[in-house]
């Protein structure tokens, strides 16, 4: 009977404990439990349950109804690899005193992005760098997909090419501003 | 980035984690959260992607993290 209780108890403190841990600790757990479950769970289903907790919607929302309370106020948003600018366009049109200072070191993609924001005139700051820990030069992989250019090399394949660049840190870049409201980073595991 | 965090700048990061070992040295995901946990609360995933051959393979997720829900409510 005690070994009974013994477990009872056990399993509250177990769950307590993680119900208690963070958010992060329990998505943590949440992915370690589905990614063990192997085959008996479906993808899709996880994944639907994990992004119905999703905030990116609410958080532009909330971008867009702040924006709306300080006309006065742009909401600057840095991006950290651009590529053509697919989720520039998207914040530049949804949040309409936006501005966005984007990084994009790959010469082909950067000039693409150029094309693609140059309606968005003066509301856009393009860089043609790589973010980095340093203020110098560096080394690009380039892959056949150009959206899995990096910095780092990668243990799967071949870089096509290597091309030489410009890297800055964004303590540099972003001297000069107060307040960043959103900083996308989106730079293959750099 | 680490005097912008230090000066409590950056409000919010929509970052991606990677699971998938594709390149050397990366940081992967938990990686990533464990050290932005320290300053930001961790709102969600945004997107999250698994391989398409191989069932249960988790390749990258987006996550967002706030540093002031609250001012934004």
């Amino acid at each position: 009977m005690n070994s009974v209780w013994s477990s009872i108890a056990n399993t509250v403190a177990s769950m307590k404990n993680f119900l208690s841990s963070s958010i992060f600790e329990f998505y943590r757990k949440m992915l370690v439990i589905h990614l063990n479950l192997g085959r008996k769970w479906d993808n899709s289903l996880f994944a639907f349950i994990l992004l119905i907790l999703r905030d990116e919607k609410s958080y532009i929302r909330k971008l867009q109804r702040m924006a709306r309370n300080n006309h006065d106020v742009s909401t600057l948003i840095v991006i950290v690899g651009v590529h053509h600018g697919e989720t520039t366009i998207q914040y530049l049109e949804k949040i309409p005193n936006s501005i966005v200072i984007g990084f994009e070191p790959n010469e082909d993609s950067f000039e693409v992005a150029k094309l693609n924001l140059q309606r968005f005139g003066n509301r856009v700051k393009l860089l043609n760098k790589a973010v980095g820990k340093y203020q110098g030069t560096g080394r690009l992989n380039l892959f056949s997909d150009s959206g899995m250019d990096s910095l780092l090399p990668s243990v799967k394949t071949e870089a096509q090419y290597v091309h030489a660049i410009e890297i800055t840190t964004l303590d540099f870049e972003l001297r000069n501003y107060q307040r960043v409201d959103l900083l996308q980073i989106d730079c293959q595991g750099y | 980035m680490q005097r912008c965090l230090r000066e409590g700048k950056i409000h919010a990061i929509l970052t991606e984690g990677m699971f998938e070992n594709f390149y050397s040295g990366q940081s992967t995901f938990f990686e990533l959260g464990v050290m932005l946990e320290k300053d930001f609360d961790f709102c969600g995933f945004t997107s999250l992607k698994f391989s398409g051959d191989k069932p249960n393979k988790l390749l990258w997720v987006d996550a967002l993290f706030t540093i002031k829900p609250k001012e934004l409510s």
